[in-house]
């Protein structure tokens, strides 16, 4: 970065007919970038780190390599509210990049690129199906991905940005400065089947009141640091990660997700490293680093405020194995907390407290799976254990419904509804889906949980939703790509959940019939690849089964439950 | 069947982590072929090789192997 650059980036941070006294609210993420640019143009915001290089990127080189997108951006008709896709490698472009499309009041959003492992050809025909519905007016991704665009997506081709394109100085360039609040800042999509993630789209208004909200909960402000290895087309690392520390101007330390699977004991060495205070993870992560890192390695952890376990059913389990594993390097009980949190109401719904531990509640097993009430359970009472996520963050309401009462007592389990200024616009061109989510201003979550002593408790979901790794599948979406794996009889499959407390996330098994008696033995290979390359997900295991073998409920459905069960009873009887 | 030592610890270590019979593996084994081999199980697996072997393996060629047999030729060539 040039002193040339850092010059105009502070200039165009404050232009004088809008000194920006220091005490206004922001109405944009764009004015928050400009104001901390501004204010304190030197002041780090994020260090990238791979392969044991960090690349530092100072609050005002953010505004200014963002201006270079956002110019660029505009160069290649971008205008406010066209939608840009980023893919992008780990590095500073990916803030840089997704800062400069809001800049131009455009939308951007992250997707993660083809890993060489997945199946290039369905990977490129999905994305293709998600590019047509979505129409992004530009792609912006590194120099590398070009020649993949050329042998799978030509049709796209005109539309990319590549990284190494990009003009060297931000010339003058009028941003748009009255950008209205209420216009979509960007869309997150969700995981799932890729030609089917649904954007979710969030306003710079929805995104201040959760940041300013859920901030104002933790306690979190400029002098925090995030240390992160979140892939940042998850909301998890969208929000937490990066929007929110942008906004209060703190500082992150972003690690790559594929070097921290391999070496998670890298996220210890930046915690204690850059005294960082703040780290999200989802559950399975706690128990990978309890795992993985070596016995003989020692850290010193005691700067951080919080580890915040999220986006996937938190166990007390974990956490106790996290707490033991770690308690040398000055891992405490209090620091190891909860949210609920989803893009579509930003990022949190709820939030632990941050002084005390997380209750944990012990209920009385049989009530809760007879009668899906809670009852705290007697002393040496048949119990299972629930770890609460915390009372809603403000500006959010919760509550929990069935189909025939919208609001259920404490301690009966129901849908988690909920309401409150952060939630979103709805579904990017998908209008019957946001109705059927968003009816009367709350959204159904999906989720279910109860309500007890003001704090929220999440016990499973409604649907067939099946989280892994903090990341969500719908069953039938698998099954869908099981059912058209030629061997396969056509819809004679399953796909089932089954807890790990070793890994603490869930294993997806598929079950399926044929009458293919020689092509049997290939059918687990085949259809762990084709649902890979579709959904980025590895089915743990593949039962082949005759024909008629799969149990079904009364009305003739192959049902998911039952077989769920057989397959746990006949893991019992070979335990 | 090879007799090759060095895959036959790799073999030893694989059937270890994810708990299947070593006869079952050979060197065209793939991640597809043994059930909970993900991403995450692979770094299980990359640490058991590193302590097997006292060798380190460079994160950018553990994910590039194919199968159970190019695993013995990355550690051989360490």
């Amino acid at each position: 970065m040039t002193d040339q650059l850092l010059d105009s980036a502070n200039l165009e941070a404050a232009p004088r007919d809008d000194p920006q006294p220091r005490n206004r609210m922001v109405r944009t993420i764009n004015e928050a970038m400009r104001r901390h640019a501004a204010e304190r143009p030197h002041a780090v915001f994020g260090e990238f780190v791979l392969k044991g290089t960090v690349r530092r990127l100072t609050y005002a080189e953010l505004l200014s390599d963002a201006t270079r997108y956002a110019r660029h951006c505009a160069h290649r008709g971008v205008g406010p509210g066209d939608v840009v896709i980023i893919i992008l490698d780990h590095g500073p472009d990916l803030a840089t990049s997704f800062c400069g499309v809001m800049l131009l009041g455009a939308i951007p959003s992250f997707m993660p690129y083809a890993t060489p492992k997945q199946d290039a050809g369905y990977y490129w025909t999905s994305h293709k199906q998600l590019f047509d519905r979505i129409a992004p007016k530009l792609i912006i991704t590194f120099p590398a991905n070009r020649r993949h665009f050329a042998t799978h997506c030509p049709e796209y081709l005109d539309r990319l940005a590549l990284t190494d394109e990009l003009p060297e100085a931000p010339t003058a360039w009028a941003s748009p400065s009255d950008m209205d609040p209420d216009t979509v800042a960007l869309l997150q999509h969700s995981s799932g089947t890729t030609s089917l993630k649904k954007g979710v789209m969030l306003t710079h208004r929805t995104i201040l009141d959760q940041v300013s909200t859920y901030a104002g909960h933790l306690g979190f402000g400029p002098d925090d640091v995030v240390a992160s290895w979140l892939p940042l087309y998850h909301d998890m690392g969208l929000v937490a990660t990066l929007l929110m520390p942008l906004i209060v101007g703190a500082r992150v330390v972003l690690l790559d997700p594929f070097e921290w699977v391999t070496r998670p004991e890298t996220l210890l060495d930046v915690i204690q490293e850059k005294r960082a205070t703040f780290c999200w993870l989802p559950n399975f992560a706690f128990s990978h680093l309890a795992r993985v890192v070596p016995a003989d390695r020692s850290f010193y952890l005691s700067s951080m405020r919080a580890f915040i376990n999220c986006s996937e059913p938190c166990k007390p389990a974990t956490f106790r194995t996290f707490q033991q594993r770690f308690a040398s390097a000055g891992i405490t009980e209090r620091m190891l907390q909860v949210s609920y949190a989803m893009a579509e109401n930003v990022f949190a719904v709820t939030q632990t407290d941050l002084t005390r531990p997380c209750r944990l509640l012990r209920a009385d097993r049989s009530t809760f799976m007879e009668r899906g009430v809670i009852c705290e359970a007697a002393e040496e009472a048949d119990s299972i254990e629930f770890l609460s996520c915390g009372p809603a963050v403000e500006n959010t309401e919760i509550r929990i419904a069935s189909p025939d009462r919208d609001s259920l007592e404490e301690g009966e389990v129901g849908e988690i509804v909920i309401r409150g200024t952060s939630l979103f616009a709805g579904y990017y061109r998908l209008p019957d889906q946001t109705r059927s989510k968003l009816r009367q201003g709350w959204y159904h979550t999906g989720d279910l949980g109860f309500l007890w002593k003001g704090e929220l408790y999440v016990t499973g979901r409604k649907d067939d939703l099946i989280v892994v790794y903090g990341r969500n599948y719908y069953a039938h979406e698998i099954e869908e790509i099981v059912s058209a794996v030629p061997g396969v009889i056509p819809g004679r499959c399953v796909a089932i959940d089954v807890p790990s407390v070793e890994l603490g996330t869930n294993q997806v098994i598929v079950m399926l019939e044929t009458r293919d008696e020689e092509g049997a033995p290939m059918l687990p290979r085949t259809v762990k690849s084709r649902v890979a390359a579709a959904m980025g997900l590895v089915v743990t295991s593949v039962v082949v089964e005759r024909p008629g073998t799969l149990a079904k409920t009364t009305s003739g459905k192959i049902s998911r439950e039952l077989n769920r069960l057989r397959y746990l009873n006949r893991g019992a009887a070979r335990n | 069947m090879t007799e090759d030592p060095v895959f036959e610890r790799v073999r030893h270590v694989v059937a270890d982590t994810f708990g299947i019979d070593p006869a079952t593996i050979t060197p065209e084994t793939t991640a597809e072929d043994v059930d909970g081999w993900d991403s995450v199980a692979h770094a299980s697996l990359i640490v058991g090789l590193e302590s097997a072997f006292g060798k380190t393996i460079p994160m950018d060629r553990a994910y590039e192997v194919a199968n159970v047999g190019e695993m013995a030729n990355l550690l051989r060539s360490l």
